[in-house]
């Protein structure tokens, strides 16, 4: 019989054509929880403003930021997903090595992210029509800025990739060992109530960088640095133990 | 025309959004998913259509230059008059030729300050007018929304009838934060209210009083 | 050419060890049955192959290169048990589709052809078949992938006598239109008798035997007698069984290298010589007592 050669970026391309369909599901929990988002957005921010000469203003702000946060637990939860066993086992089914499967889910998480980023960002277009319809206000938005919808899905892409370079990670980790599964929650958590400046010195640095190329360069890096970092504690596991 | 053109594009994206599905349907079967996904994207696709129609009833763009002029300090100078200011609400002139004014008040705010300029001649003419702003950093004003206070002049009494406190109710939609942190906008800082502002032009000589309820300034010497 | 190479390969999980320093070459294009008893590291022996664990020492070399993390390795084997990974969202028509962008040699129509006469509903998903009809479908897509090396690791369970019959001679038929090398562990070596060209046996983490199935079946000889005219023969062999029967008959079996002449002198003697199959044999060998589960009951 006669052999065949693989080239790593054809059976990367393979697998991710087979992800998208294979992992589906995970796109149909992604317009879910969407859904459940929109509703928690229909109530919207209050705030209230008043001048010196009785003229008060009360505002009702609507905007697609639970969206956008919820697509980002969305992405946390399908990154550390699809690096469980059934999923990486389904790659071991077929032709695969360890790195082509890490691509392969790095692409599709991509793939993910920016539907999820463009679903988010038109989320916003659908409040405010639910809000036209059954609250019956009208919801001012100002005028149509392509530039600044674009800057939108491309900020709330990073986002949502990086999120989901860190769920890779937590992924990857548990794969090694299982005490991550504790491990991970108490970090996170034990952050929040002992080193608070860490979390805010974390929000300054990303949250709050208002230059685009800075927060670009910094956003993709750490991306960049957690995805190395669970390709290569990945390239060490066996599969189908 | 622009406008126009950026609504045609999503009704292009949904149609070939719809085309492709067709197709492909020979071919594959296509799933709830499938179908999830795309009635998901359609709906979405739809109301961003939906949304350039809606804009008929919102407020014109701000000028330009209304960002950029202090509102009090232009009615501090003198100068405001002067200018064609959008911030300028109401304008209404009475002819009047005693020598001193009354001003009576209600519904106005303890310490409400009227302002006075004082014209270069005595033309027994006064004119009342009312300044006010409520916008939005996203490029909006909302100034057709106050109420001004009504101005008459009866015998030697003026009288503004303020519209009380008023409530204006207001729904804006923000862009998601990861939007706001690069074009700077912020919660409730984005929104800027003024007024309304009663400013009277008189004629140089006249004698003006007010209750006590009022605090009357002067402005442009 | 020799297709798989072992030197002194061993694997431990943790600190026990599975595969204890084993050697051996597998020629191309050769059928060969991996049998030894269960936890004797069978699975782990292929699964080393396929690259899907790594070996803790030694040398395995696959298409002369090591298969641990080897998409060379992959893309020209492929691995067949019932615990094959399919996503649960495709239906098994997709599946079929998905393996055929994988696997150059895929043979779809032979694949449908296959798929047709087991009867599976293609709309149908496979986390939803029964495990026999999971064994067959997998079995399906092993054989259709058509890789120069082809693992099966206990492919049949489940599945009923037919299936399996007909698994064995889809099997073969497909070989000898496109003959590749073909590695299959299972319980049932009576069955692949006439499939098998090599038997790799298995014994406490080494390699206990690697002959041609053709050898096997004359490795080994019956006695059966009277006891007294039994036992001499054995005086100086190794004795694989050992049974009683009755109460003086005696039935032993030892490594047939008894010349034609001793033969004749034990068959004088009352003694009956037996060929001994070769899948009981495969049992004598791989246990660990002279008398099987018998040694249980005696001398209570």
């Amino acid at each position: 019989m006669s052999l065949s050669t693989a080239n790593l970026m054809e059976t990367v391309k393979k697998q991710y054509s087979f992800k998208l369909k294979a992992n589906i599901d995970a796109i149909s929990s992604l317009v879910g929880i969407q859904l459940v988002a929109i509703l928690f957005s229909l109530g919207g921010i209050g705030g209230s403003l008043s001048s010196s000469e009785g003229l008060q203003i009360n505002f009702n702000y609507y905007s697609a930021d639970v969206v956008l946060v919820f697509t980002m637990f969305w992405a946390l939860v399908t990154a550390i997903t699809i690096t469980t066993k059934p999923y990486r086992n389904h790659d071991f089914t077929f032709v695969t090595n360890r790195l082509s499967s890490s691509l392969s889910n790095i692409l599709f998480l991509l793939t993910g992210s920016l539907l999820g980023a463009v679903t988010a960002n038109l989320s916003r277009y659908l409040l405010q029509l639910i809000a036209f319809l059954f609250r019956d206000q009208q919801v001012y938005s100002g005028p149509f800025d392509f530039p600044v919808f674009i800057l939108g899905i491309v900020m709330s892409a990073l986002y949502i990739f990086c999120v989901c370079s860190i769920g890779y990670l937590i992924g990857a980790l548990v794969q090694v060992n299982k005490s991550f599964v504790l491990l991970v929650p108490v970090l996170i958590i034990g952050s929040i109530f002992l080193g608070e400046s860490i979390l805010v010195q974390l929000f300054q640095f990303y949250v709050m960088e208002p230059n685009f190329v800075f927060f670009l360069i910094k956003i993709l890096i750490t991306t960049a640095l957690f995805f190395l970092a669970s390709i290569s504690i990945l390239n060490r596991m066996e599969v189908r133990r | 025309m622009t406008t126009l053109l950026v609504s045609v594009i999503p009704i292009v994206i949904m149609i070939a959004v719809l085309i492709l599905s067709l197709k492909f349907r020979l071919k594959m079967n296509v799933k709830i998913t499938h179908w999830l996904l795309i009635v998901y994207v359609g709906v979405l696709l739809l109301s961003l259509c939906i949304s350039f129609f809606m804009k008929s009833e919102e407020p014109a763009e701000m000028v330009e230059e209304k960002q950029k002029t202090d509102l009090y300090e232009a009615i501090y100078s003198g100068e405001i008059s002067k200018i064609d200011t959008p911030y300028l609400l109401d304008k209404n002139s009475f002819d009047y030729s005693g020598e001193s004014l009354s001003i009576t008040s209600a519904n106005a705010e303890v310490g409400t300050t009227i302002f006075i300029e004082r014209k270069s001649v005595d033309d027994n003419m006064i004119e009342a007018h009312i300044y006010g702003s409520f916008s939005h950093m996203n490029g909006m004003d909302f100034s057709e929304k106050i109420v001004p206070p009504r101005v008459k002049i009866s015998e030697q009494y003026m009288s503004i009838i303020y519209p009380g406190s008023q409530v204006i109710k207001l729904a804006l939609m923000k862009n998601v934060f990861a939007v706001n942190q690069i074009t700077g906008d912020k919660m409730v800082n984005g929104v800027t209210i003024d007024g309304p502002i009663v400013y009277l032009r008189i004629p140089q000589s006249l004698e003006v009083k007010a209750g006590s309820e009022l605090s009357l300034q002067e402005v442009g010497k | 050419m020799s297709v798989i190479e072992c030197r002194e390969l061993s694997k431990a999980y943790l600190r026990k060890k599975v595969l204890n320093q084993i050697s051996f070459t597998i020629e191309e294009n050769k059928i060969t049955g991996v049998i030894g008893r269960n936890g004797v590291g069978k699975t782990t022996l292929l699964k080393i192959m396929a690259g899907f664990t790594k070996e803790t020492s030694g040398e395995i070399r696959v298409l002369e290169q090591r298969p641990f993390n080897n998409l060379y390795t992959s893309v020209n084997s492929i691995f067949v048990d019932d615990q094959m990974s399919f996503p649960p969202a495709l239906q098994l028509q997709e599946l079929l589709e998905a393996a055929q962008t994988f696997y150059p040699n895929w043979d779809m129509d032979f694949a449908q052809r296959l798929f047709k006469y087991f009867n599976f509903d293609p709309k149908h998903y496979h986390n939803t078949l029964s495990k026999g009809r999971t064994s067959t479908f997998n079995a399906i897509v092993g054989i259709a992938a058509r890789c120069p090396i082809t693992i099966f690791d206990e492919p049949t369970t489940g599945m009923d006598e037919a299936v399996r019959k007909d698994f064995y001679r889809a099997l073969l038929k497909d070989y000898i239109d496109h003959p590749r090398t073909i590695l299959i562990s299972s319980h049932h070596l009576e069955e692949m008798e006439d499939l098998l060209e090599d038997v790799l046996l298995l014994k406490n983490g080494k390699v206990h035997l690697h002959i041609p199935i053709s050898d096997l079946k004359e490795w080994a000889i019956g006695l059966q007698g009277q006891a007294s005219s039994v036992l001499p023969w054995t005086e100086g062999k190794e004795v694989l069984y050992q049974n009683q029967i009755g109460l003086n008959a005696t039935y032993v079996v030892i490594k047939n290298d008894l010349s034609e002449a001793e033969l004749a002198q034990a068959r004088l003697n009352g003694v009956k010589i037996t060929p001994v199959h070769a899948s009981d044999l495969c049992i004598y060998l791989t246990s660990d007592t002279k008398g099987g589960i018998d040694d249980v009951f005696i001398n209570r």
